[in-house]
């Protein structure tokens, strides 16, 4: 196929599905952006998660340390 | 402090002064991609929401613009795979589109409705170069950016998007 064959299909097609993104769009999406931004789910670290996992485990095995450790508080 | 190492330490005043100048692009590339205003919009808000959870791992020394556009498509192509569509839009989107104002003769009609359908029916990687390349006049080194490809590959794909829209058109009784 040479480049007129390829120049009159492009042309064919841009008349057939014309471009969609020739620069008229005007919008604006930051608000909704700002939303999400402020709304967005507070992430834990996994460390943090293990950490407090251990001492719920650590109660669990031993509830006599509860009050040394609140007292230690 | 330069605007994009501010962006990388997750200053949300710097995010909001890029995601206004980047907006319209991405959202532009998007539109091109997947064809349907209103979802080329939550897809553009869903690549800024990636690229801000991404801050840190981003490069101030690369090319922000390119790597925003890189977060679209791939969200872009998730979508249309998602959509079941295996095509950039519905016969029906397609079919909505405003015709362009000219003289059109009843074959001339046929031919575009054919067309319309063959390229409704390419494999969405053919597609995809097709409709930025073809339709939208991306260049090859934007596309190859953009899809995480060489140019070469980029033309390849053009060539054989080309090549099988040809056939189908032949098989529908179309000759270009």
């Amino acid at each position: 196929m040479n480049d007129r064959e390829k120049e009159k299909l492009t042309a064919l097609l841009q008349s057939a599905v014309p471009p969609m993104g020739d620069g008229a769009w005007r919008g604006d999406l930051w608000p909704r952006m700002r939303r999400r931004l402020d709304h967005r789910p507070v992430q834990v670290a996994w460390f943090d998660l293990a950490l407090a996992g251990l001492a719920a485990a650590g109660f669990i095995a031993f509830p006599a340390v509860i009050p040394w450790v609140l007292f230690q508080c | 402090m330069e605007l994009l190492e501010r962006f990388t330490g997750g200053e949300i005043e710097a995010f909001e002064t890029l995601f206004q100048r980047h907006q319209a692009d991405v959202y532009h590339w998007v539109v091109g991609l997947i064809r349907d205003p209103a979802a080329a919009e939550d897809l553009t808000l869903e690549a800024f929401w990636r690229i801000y959870r991404a801050h840190a791992r981003f490069d101030p020394a690369r090319c922000f613009g390119a790597w925003a556009r890189r977060i679209a498509t791939n969200l872009a192509l998730e979508h249309l795979r998602k959509a079941g569509r295996e095509v950039m839009a519905g016969e029906d989107l397609l079919n909505a589109q405003p015709s362009p104002p000219v003289p059109d003769s009843a074959v001339l009609s046929d031919t575009r409705a054919c067309l319309r359908r063959a390229f409704a029916g390419l494999p969405v990687k053919l597609k995809c170069v097709a409709a930025l390349v073809l339709l939208e006049q991306q260049t090859y080194a934007d596309v190859a950016c953009a899809l995480g490809i060489t140019v070469e590959a980029v033309k390849s794909r053009e060539f054989r998007a080309v090549r099988l829209l040809r056939k189908k058109l032949k098989e529908m009784g179309i000759e270009l």
